[in-house]
Order: C-alpha cells, then structure tokens, then sequence
C-alpha cells in the first residue's frame, strides 16, 4: 500500500492500547488529522450527567480518573482538546455519527478507524457511515491487541437489541441464520437465540481458534453456558482465526449464500470477528445485529499491548477495506 | 421410571415449542383472566417469569394450531373460543429502533412509528388468518372460508380503501398485498437506517395508527373469511421496553408509547388491543394519548390482567390461586415426561395433591427449632445472659427441654423486660408464658427465634416440604419450577428415583427431606447467580447481597427480637421522588423478579413502599421469608451505598427516617 496521509477516528480511552495506532502513524508522519471520542459511562441516556445526586455506576469514579490522566498525558505530547469529543456512551448515535460527518468534511480522503478501545455500539454505525460514503477514497480499520485482559470487563449489561442502524427483522423470512461469535460474556445470547414459532433457524457458532489458552477457555464456557439453547448441529463450533477478517466474511457468506439468507448476528467475540460481522451486516440489507451492550466498562479492561515475540514491534493489525475507491469486501462471489 | 427430569426445561414464554405448550399449559389462570379473551382492550401487567407470556401466547395462531393437532379446541369457554389472534413485540419487530435516536421532527416520527406498527400488525394478522384459515378443524370453529378467490378479493378489497393513501394501489391479491406490506417495511427499515433522511413517499402516506386494522378487520367479515362473531385480537407485547430500555431517551420513549395508546383510545369495536408489559412499564401517570389531551383510564379505555395480583403475594402463606396454579403445572410436568399415565390424575394414584405426596409435609416451626437442637443437648439453642436471675435461667433451661422454640422467645422477652430495668416474676410453673399475653407478641417472633437457634448451633436454615416450596417460591412460578428441578436433579443423584417403582401405579415421593433442603439451596444459589444474567443485573445482585447480608447481621444482632419485619426495608414515596435513579432501579429490580414491593402507610403515617429480597434468595442468605411487622425505614441514600457495594451497619444510625420503636408491633400483621 502507498503511503497515504491518513485522518484517525479513535478513542481517548483509559487502556494502554488507545493510542498505538495514532503513533504509529505519527510517527510514520502519515497522521494527518484525528477525531478521537473520549467516552463517558451513564446509567441510561438521561441520567447521562456527571454522578453527584445518583448512585455512580460500578466503574464511574475510576474511569473519570483515569480519562483525566490520559488526556492530560495526550495534552503533554502535543495532542489538540479540539481533536477530543466527550460523548456518553449511551448516547444516540446521530450525535457521534454526525460528528464524524462533520470530522470528514475537512479531513481527507483516507480514514483509519480504530476500534482498539471503541464500543461496539459506536464503531458499528460509524463503519457504516463511512463504508456507505462514497467521498472516502481509502478506508482501513486499526486494532491493537492488548497484552492481558482484565478479570472483568465489563457490568450490567442492557437489554440485547440491535445495534444502532443494525436492525433487520423482517416478517417473511422464515428461514434464518444465527450466527454467534463466541466470547467471554454471554449475556443476552439466549436473546439472540429465540425463535417465533414456523422459523427455521440454523445456528452457527464461531470459535475464534488460534487464541491464548485463557481466551480459548473462556470461549468454551462461552459456549457452554448457552449449550442448552443451541440445537444439535450448532454444538461444534466453527474455528476461526481471530484476526483473519476476510476468513470470518467469507464464512458469514457461506451460511448465508451470500447473504441471500436473512441472519441475526452476534458479535460477542473478539473486534476482528464482530468487525467481520460488521461489514457483511452492512452490505446485506437482509442482515441484523443483536448486543446486549454493558452499561459501564472496567477501565482496566485490559493493560499493555501485546508484542509481537518475532518482531519486538507492537500488535498493531490494519485492515483495509477500501484503496483507491475500490472496496475490497463484497458478497458477490464475483469479487 | 423416565429418568429424565420433569423440570429441566424452565421455558421462560415464547421459547415453548407450540405441541409443548399444549401438555405444558396451565388453565388455572384463565378462570381470573377472563378479560383477556372478551371485548375490550386489556393490559396484560407481571413481572419477569410470572407466566404472563404463557397466557399472551394462548392468542397465538400457532398455539391453537398445537390443540387442533391433537383434536382439541383452546382450554376456553366456547363463547370465548371464537378470536383470531395477532401481534408483534416491541424489541423483535423493529419498532424499538424508532426510539434509538433523537428526530427533528419528533411528531412526525411518532406518526411514522404508528404507521410502522400498523403495517407490522396487518402483515401478521393477514398471515394468522391464511394458518388458522388452512386448518379444516380451526376454520369450522372459527366460522372461516379462506379460498384463494375470496382472499384476493378480500385483498383487494382492503388495498383499495381510503385509510392506505393510496400506498397498495395496484394490489391484485394476497400475495401481492403482503409483498407490498413487506416492501412498506423494509422502506421504514431503510429510512430509520438512514436516521430521519425519510423518503417522501413514506411521509405522504402515513396510515393513522390502528385505523387499517380496524378496516382489515371489518373486511375479514365482510367477506365472510371470519364470522360476525370473530372477534380480532391485536398482542403488542414488551410494551415497556419503550421506557425501560436505557437507550431510548426516556421522553422519546412516553411519546411512542403515546401512539399505542392512541390506538387503544379510539376503542374500536372491530379491533381489541392486548398490550403486554412488566409492571413499571404500565404506570398510569404516564398513559399519554398521542395528539391529544386524553389520558388513558382504566376500565373506560381498556381492562387490567395483573398476573401479580391474580397470584397475590400475600404476607404470610402462599395465596391459594398460586397453590393452584403450581399445583396444576407440577402434575402436568410428571405427565408430560410419563411419570404419570395420560388421563389420569396424580390423585388416581395417590391421595392429596401432586405437590403434597411428592415434597410431603413441612414441619411446623417448632418441629424445625427441635430439630435443629437435637436430642442431645436441649438447651444450646438458648444463650442466657450469666447475669440474669438463677430462677429464670433454671425456668428457661426446664422449658427447653421440652419447647426449646418457646423458651428462645422467653429469652428474648426477658431480655427486653431487663433491659428497660423491670424484673418479672418467673413463673412457677412452664406451662405458663407470660409472652404470651398477647397472643400475637410470641407468634410473631417465632420464625425470628427460628432463625436464632440455627444460628446458635451453627446449623443453616432447612426447608422442605410443600408449604416450605411454596413459600419459597413468592407466588412466581419459574422460581417454583427452578425448586423442583434442583430437588428432582439432588434426588436422582442420590439414587432416589432408583428406589422408585416403574410402575405409574406406585407412588412418587416423598423426596427425602435432606435432599429437598439441598435442591432448595442448589436453587437458592443458582436464582442469585441468576441475577447477574438478567439486563443491568450485576448492580442488582451486588446490591441484594450487601442488603441481605446487612439485614442478615441486623436481625442476628437483635437479641429482643424486638423487630421482626427487619428483613425488608421501605421508603417513603417522598423519597423515591426525591432520588429517581434509585426509584429506577428499585422498579427494575422489582420488575426482575429480585424484590417483592408493596405500598403501605407505615407507622408514621407516610405513604410507602415497603421491598423485600425474593423469597427464593432467603436460603442463601438465612433470612426469614415470612414478612411481619413493619420493615426497617431507610433513607435513598442507603440504597445508593447498597448499589455501590459500600457496607450498611443498620445499628448505626445514618440519619435514617425516624422508625417508632414503640409501636412496631400490631396485631394481625
């Protein structure tokens, strides 16, 4: 790929791993602009205020101590205030989108979006935005793998819905493909796994393998805990490498034909297999998104960057899926 | 005998395959929700896993359907029989995504929602129509002629008229008409993906919301598809979801709702409107009428089924209605997995009821009290202050022997008496009490003094029985279920139901007592683990934990005895308003089935409400589960430590209501 002045969509976030993709490009001098959502735990869309005359959620004090020093350590490295846009986390889409929207009018052709530290219920309407805009020349995505994950990631997760500007439910489809990606938190899963009487369901299950021991594990009693709920043929998962996109779309293609099937999907596994899943959702318009979406996410969700033990360099994966105008992921077998 | 368990399965409403439903539903509720199934609009209230959707399924064309498979007609009266049902749920359909953003215009996303909603319940209703139509046995009942001329005519019939705006011109048949339905919502779809980019066909040919139902309606008559006497049934379950959800802006929220109650306003004679919904999600200060002043009134506008209050969730016993209930669900469950032969009753077999023969009789307090002694020791049980007079003690001790309930009360009177300086004359003789006077004093200690003589032999609470399982089970029915298949899972891996005969005429049960109490507090542990599992548990959970066990150490500090009702707490609906996110999560978690609220005018003569953990949880946490006396008074700030996990001393004053001590006791409560 030729190098490119890329704007960055990303996250101020409280992980070790927020930053490794806008440095990166720092310091390949190939960041141009950034638009980098630093995001606020909230009990719901209206009591999205600072706690004060409400209980704080389970993470809240931690978590606005630790924004406030990596913004200052941001600040200290030369990093713009005006580059930082404070949203809640349960805030309505049609605000972060619109301020992508307003981000791109002046910030080129070329976006990385990095998803390293970004809320599922953000990063999948902002892909969508910016894979449906036509403007952007070169698209990529960024994430950064952490060196250890935290015991708990996150707490009281919402009701499973869809995902903002993922929801497809059609009346007539009687014929429907789950497909879930296997995690370390399955709540709401049992959700995704209903059935109105006279649908034929087959259900998938990914198995994101290769993985560390501990990551494999939790995926198993992933699995487990919802094995009651999974028909016969579902109870062996599929493998997939966590970090082969383009695998994890062309299986979603396989158990939809393409995407003539309608599918609910469930991106509980790791970024890669639900940034998969995002794509395809985009294109199918007979695809929807199912999450049950946490309320408050540990700010030690996870700690370091993970290394790379050939290279030295950090994990840091870029995936692009638009170059020159031409997009790279498409559910016609022809591309 | 079938080894499986009859219990394994706990199907929380619509994930009940429709030929299991058929073996698996029980008709006790119907007789108390009658509402349902006549004219009229009906509110369907209950709280998670109180067999509301159960009932709301009954109006299912796929339910009915399953009877008719087996030759049967709905377990209904035949003047209530006659219905062709409809609906959608609010988080299934797609309605829900209407209220995920903030609109511009939020009058015209309202009347988009209503038009959504309207295309959604005609798309189902045309469908229920054509399945129950194609079933010879249901279309005799129901009076209906579904050939293919008369359906096209009838299709055409509804796309030509007014109330579309012109949107299915064109339509020729059935088929068409449901495709160009289904064109209409995937163009809502697209629009609500597009957020609010709406495209002007869409706009200018917004249906009214209830309004093409009511048509559709009267034309399936007309046409003679269903008889005069049809009546048309429209389910919009997950009501509450408009509000409770914490990503739709609450105000956004009420407005869509508002449409809904639009449509039930008008009280339409062709249409009846069957909302499903968890109680917070029905709050009659918030029954707004969309574009216009109305509010919603009960009785005039539509009828209530409160699964809750049909099942009533009295203080003291389990209420009859609930004994009934699960009484009907637990022998239809052994029959289901043959334990018992098709046709016959449990009582064919064996004497008394389902329940009864297979948990047996739960011993009486004072049984348990000497039970958790032991014949060895009568007295450890009591714990004498070294100082009080021989002669008491001596009385105490003899009474021990003999009534070591009785004499566990006696001391915690004593200790009362001693404490505000009095020195009673012991009795000379240990038939007489002086607790007794009155009655109600002692007998609303006893399961407190129950509690402490565990404690004091360091033996936990044991529970078995059938009284003990009903109680347990607080009038919920998925937590009686979850009970008997911790129970059912503890006996066969003992080897109990090896012991039973296979043979159908010989009798089930009784289930030991010791594998009873270690299924209960299998069941006990699995229900708080639960918690978590539900939406914006984890607080939840945390917060009922640091209660109980507060509650817990309060209870046990207490050696008067003098506040039985201390396993509850209760705030003034003052304070609720003052701290609405605690009011938030309060609701939610009586909503979930993790606190049982009431409304009560306490001591200080305030309106509040009173909440308790789930009966279920009191295993775990060594609580009373009977609900006495007035509950401990607290102040929002304490929950909110609760919620947060920050420990509670209840002895220590926080700058809590003024409770009365005083006055705590009152007879009859």
């Amino acid at each position: 790929m030729e190098p490119r002045e890329w704007a960055l969509v990303g996250c101020l976030g409280t992980e070790g791993r927020w930053s490794t993709a806008g440095r990166i490009l720092s310091d390949a001098g190939q960041l141009a602009d950034y638009l980098l959502f630093e995001i606020h735990d909230a009990p719901s869309i209206d009591e999205a205020r600072p706690y004060g005359e409400r209980a704080p959620l389970r993470y809240e004090e931690l978590q606005e101590r630790m924004l406030t020093v990596s913004r200052k350590r941001f600040i200290a490295c030369g990093g713009s205030e005006d580059g930082v846009s404070r949203q809640w986390l349960l805030e309505t889409d049609d605000v972060f989108v619109d301020r992508v929207a307003q981000f791109l009018k002046s910030a080129g052709r070329s976006i990385v979006l990095d998803i390293s530290c970004m809320p599922k219920r953000y990063f999948f309407p902002i892909l969508r935005t910016l894979l449906e805009d036509a403007g952007i020349e070169d698209l990529a995505v960024a994430y950064t793998a952490p060196a250890s994950y935290g015991s708990v990631l996150s707490v009281d997760p919402d009701e499973c819905v869809s995902l903002p500007r993922f929801d497809n439910q059609s009346a007539h489809d009687r014929d429907r493909v789950v497909v879930v990606a296997a995690g370390f938190e399955p709540h709401g899963v049992v959700e995704l796994l209903k059935r109105d009487p006279g649908e034929t369901v087959a259900v998938h299950v990914m198995l994101p393998f290769p993985a560390s021991s501990s990551s494999v594990r939790k995926s198993w009693e992933f699995i487990r805990s919802i094995e009651a709920h999974l028909p016969a043929e579902a109870k062996e998962p599929i493998r997939v490498d966590p970090l082969d996109v383009p695998g994890a779309f062309e299986m979603l293609k396989a158990v939809t034909r393409d995407g003539t099937v309608h599918a609910t999907l469930g991106p509980y596994g790791p970024k890669t297999l639900s940034l998969a899943m995002c794509i395809f959702a985009t294109q199918s318009d007979r695809t929807g998104v199912l999450y049950s979406q946490p309320m408050s996410y540990n700010p030690r969700y996870s700690s370091g960057v993970a290394i790379d033990s050939a290279t030295g360099l950090k994990k840091c994966h870029l995936y692009p899926l638009r170059l020159s105008g031409r997009d790279l992921y498409s559910l016609s077998s022809d591309a | 005998m079938s080894t499986v368990n009859p219990f394994e399965e706990l199907y929380v409403g619509e994930m009940i395959p429709p030929h299991e439903f058929v073996d698996l539903f029980s008709s006790v509720l119907l007789a108390h929700s009658r509402p349902l199934f006549q004219q009229g609009n009906v509110v369907v209230k209950g709280v998670y896993g109180s067999g509301k959707t159960m009932l709301l399924s009954l109006l299912k064309p796929e339910v009915r359907l399953a009877y008719a498979a087996r030759g049967e007609q709905l377990p209904l009266p035949p003047e209530l029989n006659k219905f062709v049902g409809a609906g959608i749920s609010i988080g299934r359909s797609g309605a829900l995504e209407f209220g995920r953003y903030r609109h511009a215009d939020e009058d015209l996303a309202c009347e988009l929602f209503g038009d959504f909603l309207n295309y959604r319940l005609a798309d189902d209703l045309l469908s229920s129509v054509a399945k129950l139509g194609g079933n010879e046995l249901v279309a005799t009942s129901l009076g209906m002629s579904t050939d293919r001329r008369r359906l096209d005519s009838l299709a055409r019939a509804i796309a030509g008229h007014r109330c579309w705006l012109g949107y299915l011109d064109g339509v020729r048949s059935l088929p068409d008409l449901h495709a160009r339905v289904d064109a209409r919502i995937r163009l809502h779809q697209a629009s609500l993906r597009a957020r609010g980019a709406h495209p002007d066909d869409l706009i200018s040919t917004t249906t009214s919301v209830g309004e093409p139902l009511a048509v559709i309606a009267e034309a399936l008559a007309e046409f003679d598809v269903i008889d005069e006497q049809t009546r048309v049934y429209l389910r919009i379950d997950e009501y509450d979801k408009l509000t409770t959800l914490s990503q739709v802006p609450s105000q956004l929220g009420l407005a869509l709702r508002s449409v809904i109650n639009a449509a039930i306003s008008v009280r339409d004679p062709r249409v009846f409107y069957r909302i499903g919904t968890r109680p917070y999600g029905w709050r009659e200060s918030a029954l707004s009428v969309f574009r216009s002043t109305d509010t919603l009134m009960q009785d005039r506008d539509y009828a209530v089924v409160d699964i809750d209050q049909i099942l009533g969730r009295s203080e003291y016993r389990p209420s009859p209605v609930f004994e009934q209930f699960a009484g009907d669900v637990f022998e239809r469950r052994l029959k289901w997995c043959g334990l018992i032969a098709e046709g016959s009753s449990f009582s064919d077999v064996q004497v008394g009821s389902a329940i009864e023969r297979v948990l047996g009789r739960t011993p009486s307090t004072a049984e348990k009290a000497a039970g958790y002694i032991g014949p060895a020791s009568t007295t450890r049980g009591l714990s004498l202050e070294n100082d009080w007079p021989a002669d008491w003690r001596e009385y105490l001790f003899g009474l021990a022997e003999e009534q070591p309930l009785d004499a566990k009360i006696g001391e915690a009177w004593l200790r009362r008496q001693v404490g505000t300086g009095a020195t009673p004359t012991v009795p000379g003789d240990l038939d007489v009490r002086p607790w007794t006077s009155p009655s109600w004093w002692a007998s609303n200690r006893r399961i407190l003094a129950l509690v402490h003589i565990a404690a004091r032999t360091r033996e936990r609470l044991i529970w078995h029985g059938s009284d003990d399982v009903l109680r347990l089970s607080g009038d919920h029915i998925l937590a009686f279920l979850s009970i008997c298949r911790n129970i059912w899972e503890v006996w066969a891996r003992s080897g109990g139901l090896e012991d039973a005969a296979d043979n159908e005429r010989r009798a089930i049960g009784p289930v030991p007592p010791l594998v009873q109490s270690v299924g209960i507090n299998t069941a006990s542990d699995s229900w708080f683990k639960r918690i978590a599992k539900m939406p914006r548990g984890d607080t939840r959970q945390l917060f009922i934990s640091e209660l109980a066990t507060a509650l817990k150490r309060s209870l046990m500090a207490d050696g008067t005895l003098s506040h039985p009702g201390y396993n509850g707490i209760s705030l003034t609906l003052l304070e609720l308003s003052n701290g609405p996110d605690v009011r938030q999560f309060l609701d939610d978690a009586a909503d979930w089935g993790d606190l049982i609220e009431k409304d009560h005018t306490g001591m200080d003569r305030a309106q509040r409400r009173k909440y308790y953990i789930a009966p279920l949880l009191s295993p775990k946490f060594q609580l009373p589960v009977e609900r006495r006396q007035e509950p401990r008074y607290v102040a929002v700030d304490t929950v909110r430590r609760l919620m947060r996990g920050l420990p509670v001393d209840f002895d220590v004053v926080m700058g809590e209501p003024n409770q009365l001590p005083l006055f705590e006791d009152r007879e009859g409560e």
